[in-house]
């Protein structure tokens, strides 16, 4: 990105398994984290561990800490809607609360939604389908719900926005991609604000998908370890509020931190694994570094995408050889599993707290050194002295992307 | 925001060239018209043999062989050979909609154990622009917009964003919706319900499975056809205009393409070829050729937003 207009984050929201704030979800981090339970939202027949979200709480914790309009209206907005779009809008009233925005006063302002998705934007009715095949087309509530649960589009419902919205649906970087779109929006003055992240529900169509692929993993996930053996799928949100820095200057607020580059390119190599010398990410890295003010150099710690998958895992660590040999890295899938659309999104709002706490957290789940990774994540609490962290997230269908992340002012 | 459009190609709408569906869109040939009832034309793929080896199409479904044929064409027109620096952008209201299903059918014939990874794969919202990345070599950008409302002019505007960021110097922006017979029968079970899906369907209008797709660029070239920016959508056009979107919110004085061609999400696009089919003199359509079309597109909540493409 150009230095003309510098994209800073006025607000964060998180919801995971780790947490139903970012504070929260920093604060388990750096403890021994829960573990991933077997799916209660739905049935399947091999269930395997994931990692769900406390809604409950998060839609509580709103209420107490909201003013009373925006609170009781996400209340509202919630009904109808599927759970990513759920997941969507309770992120985005906790992160918009950090903000210090009301709703009256965003109505003034053009705002963009920009949310990364893929549970969220899929056709998931598949109760009605299962019907609609047994000649026995049931009631159309599936149906009608999917129609208005697009997250981004729920999203600038709720608030009453008339920016542009849009929906990014580039699988597991969808949530990063977002963020870096929305980022543009400020930086090209499309906007005021850009409400950006991502969101993803566990689902059980998207359950069996990923265990049919053979990926995932029936303990606990190990990010990096030596007996990995595949992912925990999760759900949440992230979100992060984007203002252009001079704006949130003047409305005398701090930056929890900056955006100070956005890389994407595709392997074009195959359709579900990564290229086996990770060129999209390389290609992705030079590209963030080029559109910013920021050497690899400069670049303290590596929010890596470490999904747990043999292939992944191995890939990214051949990257970091290559251009982080000595940079402190780790994975936080061990804590949240693979929220999929929202990991990104959640992974950039953990690295901005990384970065003003000057502190990373031990790479949960990983024990073992891998020999085909080479490196090895945190282990334990690591100090870093750094302005500057790169977040990453590879995807299926070869999409790579990062952001350059800079220290908050405070 | 302002972007040249150097090539493009239209599929579907009867599989009729564009020129020839454009000529019927002006006319009102009632003659392509369809009934709201009569299945709608998918779009004829063959021609994806003449650009790629067949063997190399093999786990291809028809949304990405669709999706290959129509930026392969798109390509042809713009005359770009060199894929370097290049940005894919895929525009699309449900995603590739019938591997979703084909998963779901896995599942039910055979049991979550035993379901099919390939149908889950091509499943995922963002796999017809992989292969679109894969089959032409392209490593640049590769975005994936999916959504109901306004899913043609968000593309646009990120193929904006991204060309003018200097993040690749063309961007191939493809817009496809695919018709399927669980979206036919939706479509007939929110009709009894009498709930007003424009996007499904409305009692008057049939479904159109249809495509477009543009190669875009920020700098002005020879092979550049038109510029499109964003216009007003307050305002009444004085140029001649094509409306998508509701037929409730239509106004009389546009050109509303959805009755000959069917509804789709991404209608806008299908407009966008037909304007700038409107402006090559070759596919002469018996009327003057004007210098400024607009498009504009309405979403189920009244909201329009409307590009303007000027010829070059």
């Amino acid at each position: 990105m150009s230095t003309r207009q510098r994209v800073a984050v006025s607000g964060t929201g998180c919801l995971c398994a780790a947490g139903i704030t970012t504070a929260e979800c920093l604060s388990s981090l750096d403890k021994k984290t829960a573990p991933p339970v077997m799916p209660f939202l739905f049935t399947v027949e091999n269930p395997q561990p994931a990692f769900h979200c406390n809604t409950e709480q998060a839609l509580l914790h709103i209420q107490q800490h909201g003013e009373h309009l925006i609170a009781s209206r996400a209340v509202d907005a919630l009904k109808g809607l599927n759970r990513t779009a759920q997941l969507a809008i309770i992120t985005v009233t906790d992160a918009l609360i950090q903000a210090g925005w009301t709703i009256k006063e965003l109505q003034q302002k053009r705002v963009g939604v920009c949310i990364g998705t893929s549970v969220g934007a899929s056709l998931d009715f598949f109760e009605y389908y299962t019907s609609l095949q047994a000649n026995n087309p049931a009631g159309t509530e599936q149906v009608k719900r999917y129609r208005i649960s697009n997250p981004a589009e729920a999203v600038a419902r709720f608030l009453g926005l008339n920016g542009p919205v849009m929906s990014v649906t580039n699988a597991c970087s969808s949530g990063t991609d977002a963020i870096g779109i929305g980022a543009l929006w400020i930086k090209n003055n499309l906007c005021d604000i850009v409400i950006a992240g991502g969101a993803d529900a566990l689902s059980q169509v998207t359950y069996i998908g990923f265990q049919s692929l053979k990926i995932t993993s029936s303990q606990t996930c190990r990010p990096f370890d030596k007996e990995r053996n595949g992912l925990n799928l999760g759900e949440g949100a992230g979100i992060c509020i984007l203002e252009a820095k001079n704006a949130l200057t003047q409305r005398d607020r701090p930056a929890i931190g900056y955006i100070a580059g956005y890389g994407t390119c595709t392997d074009a190599h195959h359709l579900t694994a990564p290229h086996p010398e990770a060129r999209g990410l390389t290609k992705a890295l030079r590209m963030a570094v080029s559109q910013s003010a920021v050497a690899t150099s400069d670049i303290g710690f590596i929010n890596a995408h470490g999904t747990a998958t043999p292939t992944n895992d191995r890939i990214e660590g051949f990257f970091l050889q290559q251009h982080f040999p000595q940079t402190p890295f780790l994975s936080t899938k061990g804590a949240t599993g693979h929220t999929l659309g929202a990991a990104g999104a959640i992974e950039a709002v953990f690295t901005l707290g990384h970065l003003n706490r000057q502190l990373l957290p031990a790479s949960p789940g990983f024990i073992h050194k891998d020999p085909q990774v080479g490196l090895e994540p945190t282990k334990k609490p690591t100090p870093v002295k750094t302005r500057y962290a790169l977040s990453q997230s590879l995807a299926f269908g070869g999409n790579n992307s990062l952001l350059i992340l800079q220290r908050g002012d405070r | 925001m302002q972007l040249y459009i150097n090539g493009y190609s239209l599929l579907g709408g009867h599989n009729l060239p564009a020129s020839l569906l454009l000529q019927s869109v002006l006319n009102g040939d009632q003659a392509f018209v369809q009934s709201a009832n009569d299945p709608a034309p998918t779009i004829a793929t063959e021609d994806i043999e003449e650009c790629f080896p067949s063997r190399s199409l093999r786990q291809l479904g028809h949304y990405e062989r669709a999706t290959l044929l129509g930026v392969s064409l798109a390509l042809r027109s713009a005359n770009i050979t060199d894929y370097a620096d290049t940005a894919i952008v895929l525009a699309t209201g449900y995603g590739p909609a019938q591997p979703t299903f084909d998963f779901l059918d896995s599942i039910l014939n055979y049991g979550q154990t035993l379901s099919s990874p390939l149908a889950f794969s091509h499943s995922v919202q963002n796999i017809p622009a992989a292969v679109l990345a894969q089959k032409l070599s392209i490593e640049g950008p590769c975005h994936t917009v999916c959504q109901l409302n306004h899913p043609v002019a968000t593309a646009f505007r990120l193929a904006h964003d991204i060309l003018h960021t200097g993040l690749a110097s063309t961007v191939l922006l493809a817009a496809i919706d695919e018709v399927t017979a669980p979206l036919r029968h939706i479509r007939q079970a929110l009709l009894q319900e009498k709930i007003d899906a424009h996007d499904v369907c409305t009692a008057s209008l049939p479904l159109g499975e249809n495509a477009a797709f543009f190669c875009l660029s920020a700098q002005r070239s020879e092979q550049s056809k038109a510029l499109m920016t964003i216009a007003d959508s307050s305002e009444p056009f004085d140029v001649p205009a094509f409306y998508s979107g509701p037929p409730k919110y239509a106004p009389a004085t546009m050109t509303f393409g959805a009755p000959f061609y069917g509804q789709n999400p991404i209608n806008h696009a299908v407009d966008c070829a037909l304007a700038l089919s409107w402006f090559d003199r070759l596919h002469w359509t018996g009327k003057d050729a004007p210098q400024t079309i607009v498009c504009q597109h309405t979403d189920t909540t009244g909201h329009s937003l409307a590009l303007s493409l000027r010829k070059q």
